[in-house]
């Protein structure tokens, strides 16, 4: 005889629930500056600055903003006309170096 | 406190003592500038940081001329000040008395700290120099005893202080041993005539290079250390040592070991750092006594220990003594 669990089966919500891409930004504590065109990074405990390279000054700003991977991603192609997968590469590699250094946030 | 310390990254002396006095006694940050050209981006990030954080005190690591930009972007109530931490000797040695004459006639420095003892003593009558102790972060733990088959000696230290950390006659007195060693370096052997000496003389040694991340893993390693220097004003290398409770043949002129007590003075303290035979006959000793070795260590470690704590605590009570004088 097949035994039955006692427990009623739940319908799950989670499945039904639109799907809600992580919201990136920066961490409150993240001071940064622009000098000529150059954005300059200062964290809480680090002793150096951190400075970004060209495709990171394009991100920037959207972070400062609060942005979604695909936002990042978008804003590369458009500036750089990349192959989306490119663009795609360079973002996680940017957001995985930020959350290293403790610049990123998730909302 | 409010105080924030900044040094050129090329400064990599000036930078470990601000660094540790950071560590030690709790400032509110340091800053390493990588880039002090005038017109650097770094350095107007930075005149701005402090215009806006106004601390009460800027101590500045050593002196480069691109800190000017910084000291006149100080806000008028902050105060200045030069952590100057070579010796004297190492002064005409290394040709900086160009930039400790700047230092000691610059109108908005208000006080010209001296690591090196005598250099605070001998300035005292002006009034703005004064002695700020080197202090070592402690680490509590000394580290396991080495299990080398063959006793490691040590002699780091970087390229551009080789003319006073008397190189050649800490080789000859390696080449001299008889007992099996290995000879650990931090870069020496890339400068082809030292290593054209090395190898001429026989010395099995393993360079390690410059180090960073590895260096206190390599650090572990070792059980004797040499750093029989023609001047100093503290040698963070040998404290580093005997820290980790590793004996370190050095000159009189190693302010990281002064006070110790008589039994590590006579197997560690060479008296005539030029005379090559006697660095050998104090390395042979050690060589051939891995107990005595050890203890010895162990002796100067706690000396190192005792003499640290009474420097941090000098190093607060002046910096808290200086912020109670600033509005």
């Amino acid at each position: 005889m097949k035994k039955t669990s006692a427990k009623p089966k739940r319908s799950s919500t989670k499945s039904s629930r639109p799907f809600r891409e992580p919201q990136y930004a920066l961490k409150a504590d993240i001071l940064y500056r622009e000098v000529e065109g150059q954005i300059l990074i200062l964290t809480p405990r680090a002793e150096f600055l951190y400075t970004l390279n060209a495709s990171a000054q394009v991100l920037w700003p959207l972070l400062a903003r609060g942005a979604t991977e695909q936002k990042l991603v978008a804003a590369l192609v458009r500036e750089y006309d990349l192959a989306r997968v490119e663009a795609q590469r360079d973002v996680q590699a940017f957001l995985h170096d930020l959350r290293a250094k403790g610049i990123l946030a998730r909302k | 406190m409010n105080i924030i310390s900044l040094c050129y990254a090329a400064f990599p002396g000036a930078n470990a003592v601000l660094q540790n006095l950071n560590r030690t006694v709790g400032l509110s940050r340091h800053f390493v500038l990588s880039n002090v050209q005038p017109d650097s981006l770094e350095l107007k990030f930075f005149g701005e940081y402090l215009r806006e954080t106004h601390p009460a005190l800027v101590i500045f690591g050593a002196w480069a001329q691109g800190y000017q930009r910084l000291l006149d972007a100080l806000p008028d109530a902050t105060q200045a000040a030069v952590y100057w931490t070579s010796s004297t000797g190492q002064v005409d040695i290394s040709s900086e008395a160009a930039q400790l004459e700047r230092v000691l006639n610059h109108p908005r420095i208000r006080y010209k700290f001296f690591m090196h003892r005598a250099f605070a003593a001998a300035l005292q009558g002006r009034g703005d120099c004064l002695e700020l102790p080197a202090t070592i972060p402690v680490a509590t733990r000394p580290r396991v005893r080495s299990a080398n088959a063959v006793p490691v000696i040590s002699l780091f230290c970087s390229p551009n202080e080789y003319r006073r950390k008397n190189i050649l006659n800490s080789i000859l007195a390696v080449a001299m041993q008889t007992r099996p060693y290995i000879f650990y370096l931090s870069g020496l052997s890339e400068n082809p005539n030292y290593r054209r000496l090395l190898d001429g003389f026989g010395i099995r040694y393993r360079d390690w290079g410059w180090m960073t991340r590895q260096y206190a893993r390599v650090l572990s390693r070792v059980d004797i250390g040499l750093q029989v220097s023609f001047a100093e004003s503290f040698n963070y290398v040998a404290a580093e040592h005997v820290q980790r409770g590793i004996p370190v043949l050095v000159s009189r002129m190693v302010p990281a070991l002064y006070n110790m007590p008589r039994r590590v003075e006579r197997h560690c303290v060479v008296e005539n750092p030029d005379d090559p035979l006697e660095i050998a006959s104090k390395l042979k000793y050690l060589l051939a006594h891995p107990t005595e070795r050890q203890s010895i260590g162990d002796i100067a470690r706690r000396q190192l220990l005792k003499t640290n704590e009474e420097n941090i605590c000098q190093a607060k009570t002046l910096l808290h003594q200086i912020l109670q004088t600033i509005p």
